[in-house]
């Protein structure tokens, strides 16, 4: 009985997404366009990037990416405080995680220490270039969060609790988000929340683009590249938090 | 030097990030953190209280753009759509971000005692900012995919914040259900997102008002509305997805109530936004819609009350009687909804039921913060929460017991408090619709005012039992925070109508002004 | 009947449609915990796949102008729903993230995995 109330709540509902697939417009033919033909023609010469996506992200809709940094930052701060150590109030009995202090193999963590660089940079790559080439904050902190997970996962829980601080990857997070809403403070003092008052300026990173297609010129921007690092560190340390965390739970470790 | 008065919006949110995002840097140093929270929540409600004198003295909404030269230039030069991310503040808006940023205020004071004792405080406040961040986001914006982004901020941190005594099984649990019922919610509503942007290519709610009015409905904007009003009903607590409510809002933290109250509610300003202003230029038939809001609100009355009555745990015996209040407010606005083609209805009775139901979401959002704050400070003397175990708080606890039986009296609708002067309304303007709602109304209240006698009879009065000799009175901080939402509901149950024309109305007809709306942005279209 | 053009065109809003419909199963049907994550995370999935597919502009190029080809001038895809999508993708990842260490937690309280077990808030 149960099984047939699940396979008919199925079908209902995909019914439902079909019919709404076909009612929806041909794939490849969208039938407005006038907010992004804006974007595609003015986003070289407003914002001083070569990338549309990247000047969307962080420029026309840069208050969506603090909302979203700001998401990182409540889930962050959420699982870290709901993983706190605790005493047991009941008398249900509770698994015990084992403790275990080991290393993993010499292999692993050889590979380990020579890839970690090579993430790392490539993610810096990514970071700093994210208003020339597909990237930007979010991703290229993505990776170097996969080199520290790395890191993490292939050496003993002592080591690891030795050599990374929580107080650095908090302090680091806290930096990130800090810096990116302070770029978004930097447009106040002329006009509005946000303004990119660095493009087309003469300052670091405010060299005019060349319209059309061109070769990049890493030394343009605005305010872009400054938010992609502030929101680079904060990814790669909120990530970085997160992996910590749970790692030193699997391997039952004491939390603060 | 830069002139403030235009950049208020953008400090509103500004302000309370800030501190957020300073928190976790303070550890466990609880008076660091609480005044740092509490400054910079004092901070919010002054700009949020010059942002309403603006906003009440100009005819169009105000409009903040974030990344163009001046804050007023909503449209790009000689371009008719617009591209940035815009705040559009009206009369409804700032309504709710001046409950929501009391009640935040209201909630970091009482956490100072409540709190003291548990590790983790740094991030206690820095979720709390966070929720009350999100909340406000929500009913400042004018654009729907900030609305989602802000949604999903408030339910991350209200899901981390009911898992707070994560030694408690029970408080996993809860939070569980809550975040996964708030995940599938907002994904809904970032589907009926897409929808929409795969037709007009907008993502500002008045520029899609507009296009929706200008090009008719058709079967995928149907689709959206159904979408839209199932997720935000669902975030709201409205029955028959309102499992999640009492569970969550009996395991959080007493301090966390009163804002995660703001941010149902604000789930509750989602809905009416979408359904009033963003489809409210189109022509469709209003009363299946108004109909189905009147049921649902109608079940939510009766089941809440109903299960009320089984309860022992004291938070979970509030928890359902505020269902029950959802309820309350969803009948008006149904009711409201239903009139607006009828132009004699609408001018007799609908615009008061809508008043009554703005009016009424105030208000409970004051009573139930307070009353879970006077139970959290049962809870914070004695340690438990079953009403079967408690007895004779009275004598120790006198200015308790007050504020529950002020509290108890607002919930059930007891002349002067202020849920009698909303109730009222309320049963005026629905017996002109359906004298059968108006009964109802009035027998649900009378079996919570019941229930409430009853539950104060458990807690407060009976004979002293031996283990709460020496229990103290509340903290000083606690009662300080119980004592501002209690003036608020005497003073708006002394004066209904003052409060009514100056806050509540200018609301009302913003709801029923789409056009107004749409002009705001779009510059007189 | 159906116009089978249509389908085999929007043929990955029709995939879409199926990923949700399992998405929505699971989150309602299962009975691990685990497995109720993994619902919410095929839901999320669904729906950022929608948003890409969107804005998808048939024989156009990416929205890039560094070193296009020639061809990109006026040709390029919709740049907005690739942005909306980067948003959602780390939303989930936030969700997700929360909803593991609060399975952790029902755990390490109740031994198992199972809803049915860690059920106290009955009525």
């Amino acid at each position: 009985m149960r099984k047939g109330v699940a396979i008919t709540i199925f079908f209902v509902f995909l019914a439902l997404m079909c019919y709404l697939a076909l009612q929806l417009h041909p794939f490849g033919e969208p039938p407005n366009k006038d907010m992004d033909q804006y974007f595609i023609d003015h986003a070289q010469e407003e914002v001083s990037a070569n990338n549309v996506v990247t000047s969307i992200v962080f420029d026309y809709r840069g208050f969506d990416t603090l909302g979203e940094a700001t998401v990182l930052f409540t889930a962050v701060a959420g699982t870290v405080a709901v993983l706190r150590s605790f005493r047991f109030k009941d008398k249900l009995a509770v698994k015990k995680l084992i403790l275990m202090d080991k290393d993993m193999s010499v292999i692993v963590r050889t590979i380990s220490n020579i890839l970690a660089p090579i993430i790392l940079t490539f993610g810096l790559y990514i970071i700093l270039h994210g208003h020339l080439t597909p990237g930007g904050g979010f991703q290229g902190g993505a990776v170097i969060a996969t080199g520290i997970a790395l890191l993490i996962v292939a050496n003993a829980p002592s080591k690891v609790k030795r050599m990374i601080s929580k107080d650095l990857l908090n302090a680091a997070e806290s930096l990130g988000a800090l810096g990116f809403l302070g770029m978004a403070f930097l447009g106040l003092f002329s006009a509005t929340f946000f303004f990119n008052a660095i493009a087309n300026s003469g300052f670091l990173f405010g060299d005019k683009t060349p319209l059309g297609i061109n070769y990049g010129n890493l030394n343009t921007g605005g305010t872009l590249p400054y938010m992609n690092i502030f929101v680079g560190i904060k990814v790669l340390a909120g990530l970085g938090a997160i992996v910590l965390v749970l790692y030193l739970l699997a391997k039952g470790g004491e939390e603060e | 030097m830069m002139d403030i008065s235009q950049h208020y919006p953008a400090l509103i949110i500004a302000i309370p990030l800030f501190a957020a995002f300073l928190c976790p840097l303070f550890k466990e140093r609880i008076k660091a953190l609480a005044t740092l929270a509490i400054l910079a929540l004092l901070a919010t409600l002054i700009f949020v209280v010059l942002l309403a004198g603006q906003v009440y003295t100009s005819v169009a909404p105000i409009t903040y753009t974030y990344g163009s030269s001046s804050p007023g230039l909503t449209l790009p030069s000689g371009y008719h759509v617009p591209v940035r991310i815009i705040f559009e503040i009206d009369g409804l808006s700032i309504l709710m971000a001046l409950i929501t940023v009391i009640l935040a205020l209201v909630g970091a004071i009482y956490a100072y005692s409540s709190i003291k004792d548990e590790s983790g405080k740094g991030k206690f406040f820095a979720l709390l900012l966070l929720l009350t961040v999100g909340a406000l986001g929500m009913v400042l914006t004018g654009d729907i995919f900030n609305l989602f982004v802000f949604l999903e901020i408030s339910s991350i941190a209200g899901a981390a914040l009911v898992a707070y005594y994560n030694y408690r099984g029970e408080a996993n649990e809860a939070a569980f259900k809550y975040i996964t019922v708030s995940s599938v919610g907002g994904v809904l509503v970032l589907f009926a997102i897409g929808i929409l942007y795969s037709e007009y290519d907008l993502l500002n709610i008045a520029a899609l008002g507009n296009a929706i009015s200008t090009t008719g409905l058709s079967t995928l904007d149907l689709f959206a509305l159904a979408l839209f009003v199932g997720a935000f009903a669902m975030k709201a607590g409205t029955f028959p997805m309102h499992m999640w409510l009492p569970d969550a809002y009996g395991e959080a933290p007493a301090a966390v109530n009163p804002p995660l109250i703001a941010s149902t509610q604000a789930s509750l300003y989602a809905l009416l936004r979408v359904t009033y202003i963003m489809y409210g230029g189109a022509v469709f038939n209003y009363t299946t819609l108004g109909w189905v809001l009147i049921v649902l609100g109608v079940f939510s009355m009766i089941f809440g009350v109903l299960m009320a009555l089984k309860q022992n745990d004291i938070k979970r015996f509030i928890g359902y009687t505020a269902v029950s209040q959802v309820g309350y407010m969803l009948v008006p606005f149904g009711v409201g909804l239903s009139t607006i083609g009828d132009d004699v209805a609408f001018g007799t009775y609908g615009i008061t039921a809508l008043q009554a139901g703005l009016f009424h979401m105030i208000n409970d959002a004051i009573y139930m913060g307070m009353l879970f704050m006077v139970v959290g400070c049962v809870y914070h003397a004695t340690g438990k929460r079953n009403m079967e175990e408690l007895g004779g708080l009275a004598r120790n606890m006198p200015l308790t017991a007050i504020f529950f039986m002020i509290g108890g009296a607002a919930v059930s609708g007891v002349p002067p408090f202020n849920g009698f002067a909303s109730k009222i309304m309320i049963y005026e303007s629905i017996y002109n619709f359906h004298p059968l709602l108006s009964i109802i109304a009035i027998v649900v209240s009378i079996i919570t005012l019941g229930a409430y006698v009853k539950a104060f009879q458990g807690i407060f009065l009976g004979p002293k039992l031996k283990e709460f000799e020496n229990v103290e009175e509340a903290p000083t901080s606690m009662l300080v925070s119980i004592a501002v939402l209690a003036a608020l509901v005497i003073v708006f149950g002394l004066m209904p109508s003052l409060v009514v024309k100056t806050i509540i109305a200018p609301a009302a007809n913003a709801l029923v002004n789409p056009y107004g709306y749409y002009a705001g942005v779009l510059g007189g279209v | 009947m159906i116009n089978w053009e249509i389908v085999v065109q929007n043929f990955p809003f029709l995939v879409v449609g199926i990923l949700m419909a399992i998405g929505v199963y699971t989150v309602t049907m299962k009975r691990n915990l685990i497995k109720i994550v993994i619902g919410v995370e095929i839901i999320e999935s669904a729906v950022n796949l929608f948003l890409i597919t969107l804005g998808y502009v048939e024989g156009a190029y990416a929205p890039i102008y560094t070193m296009a080809p020639k061809a990109a001038e006026n040709n390029m895809v919709l740049p907005t729903p690739q942005a909306l999508t980067l948003t959602a993708i780390v939303i989930g990842l936030a969700v997700t993230a929360l909803m593991l260490a609060l399975a952790i937690n029902i755990y390490r309280h109740y031994g198992s995995l199972d809803v049915r077990v860690a059920r106290r808030l009955r009525e």
